[in-house]
């Protein structure tokens, strides 16, 4: 009940807000009317806007109830659309304008909402200016995280004996979430049109909390542990903009602290595999307060030297840092640290009973980052430009970790007990990852009229990466026993791209547009085998309108190769591929015979196939040369169109589709010679929607509408699909200030 | 060569280089700045100010006097120069004369690119218009004037039935930022009126609310070019566009999956949407880790060692216990 009304005030105090907000102004402007000139206008043209004085007010308030029924998967509905019944305030918008420019208190000002109440995603945006002395920006969002998923995080996990095996969950699906993060962001502008010097402050806080679920797997167990997450940050910002004889300046100082304060504290817990002889948690503690920190500066000045060259130069330098200490206690039986040589042996290490465990870690780490943008344009002749951008970057991250633990297990010897103690204190190890990266991009368009043009350029990259690991190696989940000695390993990697892209525009007629662009690059070696090595983008688009653009037509196809035959470390490159197609294909039809009819319907098909070469487990039999490919063949529909039915009746009805039918007749061989893994997500999304707006009177609508979301997924997905039916029925008021007839 | 002497050494070459610009600069005769250089005591005889042009030109006048290019002749640092309709379209006087249109800068037969250098003589010296004449816009030759009125326009809808949940510019009395950016039309629109191709993203089971309204396109692209590939924005000084509502993923951690910061976070996230959970650019977390984790590529990317990542059991999906893919301060596989 709490919550209802508090759900009904954070949809009423907003529209209350705006509405009362444009009344009054209306109200406290009316005995000023400004008088007006009798002024000659075209019949087919009225001006919008409510007077009120000085100022025109533009407005416009939603607000209704949206009903709910779901068949099926509520998870997975939540998860991917979360809308709930109740009441709500759909949208609304706030314009008001001084009418000569020359407001008092702010020339214009402007406030939009949408999806505020019971909406997953609710957001306020706000502009206000005076143009000779200020301009706030505000922007504020709300959004409500749910993930339950089975087919993602939670398959069938088999142990032997069968009945061991904990099945999936749709309550505490893992990695499941039901969190929010509020974001915000608040920008003040001085003197926003000077031409001289401009003055800019901002504040954007994070918020994101609420209780999610975390795996952690300790003791030959996987455990799924309530979380209760909580952290912010704040980034604070200042600066200043102008010019300083021919050179535009522009000036950042930011400061963001963030915190991360998330807990986890539970009691009794079984972990995943319920085999009575597997380890288990009596209780389970962990705190890591987390504090950090981000300083950066940024500094941009650009200038236009005879009108012949454009200059750009930025400079960003940024310094993170971050310190942590956790802080995790726990009991349990059946504890398995896997670590020969502990607990000494005989007894046997299991069964036990773990009277403590505790790791405590503190953590050190920065990271100063740079970035260093040069661009030069020259302006060889009105139509030829020749462009030249140089970037180089480099950063550091530098992370201590100091780790202490210590366990304590009892178990059974002979007819006696017996308890062990281990434990160490004081081991750092400290990783290094060092990153420089040069980038050259040399580029030139043409101008041949106002119709052709065209465009060629080469860009050239080289990286260097290297990775330092000192100190004590504490294996997967640090060590239980110390390990002896200290170890050091380096490594290195360095490679370099060349890439050229070209493209052109042409208008063969005032009503049809085509671009055309591609880019082609190679790179001698990789650091991560899923980026951009060896490349083909080809990206062609038109745009079509019959005379008076009562019809117009895109076309869009987009191809991208991606293949990665680079050797790395001694491999050669057969052994070594990546290959990465995308296909797009993009169409849409916009047609307004009249005022009173408008459709617009696209489809796209958007196919991926990715394969790759790699290592794998599977049944414990090793393949070393498996083959994993990824399917996506998705195609996608859209239809929208608006009736006018009657003067005062409009109906909008509209469908979209997507369906995915991923790997086809396609079957993975995970156990074969070398072994196929196929991956793809076969399934289809749609959802139908409909409105009819009723106009009452001058101020106000009457709306009821109709959504539907059907989703239905492939047996390919999980191990039990997810399919739901929504049926999201909803009524409004839309209130007008300021309406045009 | 260590960050600081990088730092010392770019600073160096941007005070000499803003140097040479300021003394070029000084000894050059011509800026392109018509509305700056062309002050109205100079060419005071060719000028006739904004008033005249509104005898003929009414719409286009009532429109404009809204807009914030209208009010620059209140402020100080605009006082002398021209401002209002011939800070764009030059000199009014012989063309109000003898009505010849020739007498007249006009933009309807230029291309993108000429209309913008109009537009860039005020505009390119702000940070978020800087990179411009190097942006993906500019080299395909997509203009100011292709998504800005310069002259203001009313809200663009009609006052009709539109979607629930997606914004829409179909109600004219819902004004939007177009009204204040002087945009042709309202974000996602504007911007899906080109890029059709990434639509059916933003309507899969998993995407970022662009069309929702909670989102803008411009978010985390900028429009008017910049240093960055694909035109994304930078975060807290140099951080991916991500980070700036993701921040739990900004780091710095002890143990940082490198490629998060290196590589980028769309290696293995899809942004605009994605029917796989998390936006994984696979449905199997699993395929997705082993295309870097196998084959002794030892980058920090050993592959998965022994049984225990046995795929047809419970480890099937790496996250499950490295749950902190994108970096962990207190366990070196990201256990915790």
């Amino acid at each position: 009940m709490k919550s209802k009304t508090k759900s009904i005030l954070s949809v009423m105090a907003p529209a209350c807000l705006i509405l009362a907000l444009a009344a009054m102004v209306t109200r406290a402007q009316q005995p000023t009317p400004t008088p007006k000139k009798a002024e000659p206008q075209a019949a087919s043209v009225t001006e919008a806007g409510e007077d009120a004085g000085d100022y025109t007010i533009i407005s416009s308030v939603e607000v209704g109830y949206r009903g709910l029924s779901v068949d099926g998967d509520l998870n997975k509905y939540r998860s991917d659309l979360n809308y709930k019944a109740g009441p709500r305030l759909f949208d609304s918008s706030f314009l008001m304008k001084s009418k000569d420019g020359k407001g008092g208190l702010f020339d214009s000002f402007l406030v939009t909402t949408t999806g505020w109440g019971a909406d997953p995603n609710g957001q306020m945006r706000m502009s206000v200016e005076q143009p000779k002395w200020y301009r706030f920006d505000a922007t504020y969002r709300r959004f409500k995280y749910f993930r339950f998923l089975n087919s993602f995080a939670n398959p069938n996990w088999v142990f032997s004996p069968a009945s061991f095996s904990r099945p999936p969950n749709p309550v505490t699906g893992e990695h499941g979430t039901d969190t929010r993060m509020k974001l915000g962001d608040f920008d003040l502008t001085l003197l926003p049109k000077d031409e001289r010097i401009r003055f800019n402050v901002g504040y954007s806080p994070e918020r994101y909390d609420g209780p999610a679920f975390i795996n952690y797997r300790p003791g030959g167990n996987e455990f799924v542990l309530p979380n209760q997450v909580r952290s912010r940050a704040n980034d604070f910002r200042i600066g200043a903009d102008g010019k300083l004889g021919p050179i535009d300046f522009s000036f950042l100082q930011g400061f963001r602290r963030f915190r991360d304060d998330s807990v986890i504290n539970v009691g009794p817990t079984l972990g995943t595999n319920l085999n009575p002889a597997a380890a288990s948690l009596t209780s389970f503690t962990r705190d890591e307060p987390t504090r950090g920190s981000v300083n950066y500066t940024r500094l941009s000045l650009h200038s236009l030297i005879a009108k012949k060259f454009d200059i750009t130069g930025r400079i960003v330098y940024s310094k993170a840092t971050s310190t942590s200490s956790l802080a995790e206690r726990f009991t349990g039986r059946n504890w398995n640290t896997r670590i020969t040589g502990w607990p000494p042996t005989p007894p046997a290490a299991t069964p036990n009973i773990l009277n403590v465990g505790q790791y405590n870690i503190t953590g050190e780490t920065e990271r100063p980052n740079t970035l260093g943008d040069i661009g030069i344009t020259f302006f060889a002749s009105d139509k030829l430009r020749i462009s030249n951008t140089f970037r180089v970057e480099d950063f550091e991250i530098d992370g201590t970790a100091v780790f202490s633990n210590f366990f304590s297990i009892t178990r059974g010897s002979g007819a006696t007990l017996r308890t062990d103690t281990v434990g160490f204190n004081n081991l750092d190890a400290t990783r290094i990852t060092k990153y420089r990266k040069y980038q050259n991009t040399i580029e030139g368009d043409y101008q041949f009229n106002s119709r052709y043009s065209m465009h060629l350029g080469y860009r050239y990259g080289k990286r260097h990466i290297e990775e330092i690991f000192d100190g004590f190696n504490l294996g997967s989940n640090g060590s239980v026993t110390p390990p002896a000695v200290r170890t050091s390993d380096e490594f290195e990697v360095q490679n370099h791209t060349h890439a050229f892209f070209g493209g052109f525009k042409a208008r063969p007629a005032s009503n049809w547009t085509i671009y055309f662009d591609a880019e082609r690059g190679t790179a001698d070696n990789v650091f991560t085998r899923i980026g951009n090595y060896n490349y083909t983008n080809i990206r062609g688009k038109s745009r079509f309108a019959l005379p008076g653009r009562k019809v117009s037509f895109t076309l869009a196809v987009i191809t991208r190769n991606n293949s990665n035959p680079s050797e790395i470390a001694g491999v050669s490159l057969e052994d070594f591929g990546v290959d990465v197609k995308s296909r797009i294909f993009s169409s849409t039809l916009d047609w307004a015979p009249t005022s009173d009819f408008s459709f617009s319907a696209g489809y796209t098909h958007h196919r991926i196939n990715s394969d790759a070469v790699v290592e794998y487990f599977f049944n414990s039999v090793r393949h070393p040369f498996g083959s994993s490919q990824y399917h996506q063949n998705n195609n996608f529909f859209f239809v929208d169109s608006v009736s006018r039915l009657h003067s005062r009746v409009t109906l909008y009805a509209a469908y979209r589709i997507n369906k995915d039918i991923g790997q086809g007749s396609l079957l993975a061989d995970p156990t074969g010679n070398p072994g196929t893994l196929i991956a793809s997500y076969p399934m289809s999304y749609q959802s139908p929607e409909a409105r009819l707006a009723i106009k009452l009177n001058h101020r106000l609508d009457w709306n009821i509408g109709y959504q539907y979301y059907n989703y239905n997924e492939s047996a390919l997905v999980g191990p039990r699909p997810q399919n739901y039916h929504a049926h999201l029925p909803y009524t409004s008021l839309r209130v007008y200030f300021g309406r045009r007839e | 060569m260590s960050p600081h002497r990088i730092t010392k050494s770019l600073l160096l070459c941007v005070s000499l280089i803003a140097s040479v610009m300021w003394i070029a600069s000084g000894t050059s005769s011509q800026s392109v700045d018509p509305g700056k250089a062309n002050s109205v005591a100079a060419h005071g005889d060719d000028y006739i100010g904004s008033d005249a042009c509104k005898d003929c030109h009414e719409d286009q006048f009532k429109a404009f006097s809204h807009t914030s290019h209208a009010s620059l002749s209140t402020i100080g640092s605009w006082k002398g120069k021209v401002t209002g309709c011939e800070a764009c379209h030059g000199p009014g006087k012989a063309h109000a004369e003898e009505g010849d249109p020739k007498k007249i800068v006009s933009f309807k037969n230029k291309s993108p690119k000429e209309t913008s250098e109009t537009c860039l003589t005020c505009h390119a010296g702000r940070e978020e218009h800087n990179n411009f004449r190097r942006g993906e816009h500019w080299r395909n030759d997509i203009g100011c004037a292709d998504c800005h009125s310069a002259h203001a326009t009313s809200p663009a809808g009609k006052n009709v039935a539109s979607s629930n949940v997606f914004v829409s510019p179909a109600n004219r009395e819902k004004p939007g930022f177009a009204a204040v950016k002087l945009l042709k039309v309202g974000e996602p629109q504007l911007c899906l009126s080109c890029h059709s191709e990434v639509k059916h993203q933003f309507n899969l089971p998993f995407h970022h609310k662009v069309l929702e309204g909670a989102m803008k396109c411009s978010d985390c692209h900028n429009p008017h070019g910049g240093f960055e590939l694909k035109q994304t924005r930078l975060a807290t000084g140099v951080d991916a566009a991500c980070i700036k509502c993701h921040a739990d993923k900004q780091g710095p951690f002890v143990y940082e999956h490198a490629p998060v910061k290196t590589e980028g976070c769309v290696s293995c996230h899809t942004p605009h949407g994605s029917a796989n959970p998390r936006l994984l650019a696979t449905s199997r977390v699993a395929q997705l880790c082993l295309t870097c984790h196998s084959n002794s590529h030892d980058v920090g990317a050993i592959e998965p060692a022994g049984p225990q990542h046995n795929l047809n059991a419970q480890y099937a999906n790496c996250t499950n216990c490295h749950v902190k893919i994108h970096g962990s301060r207190s366990s070196p596989v990201f256990f915790r």
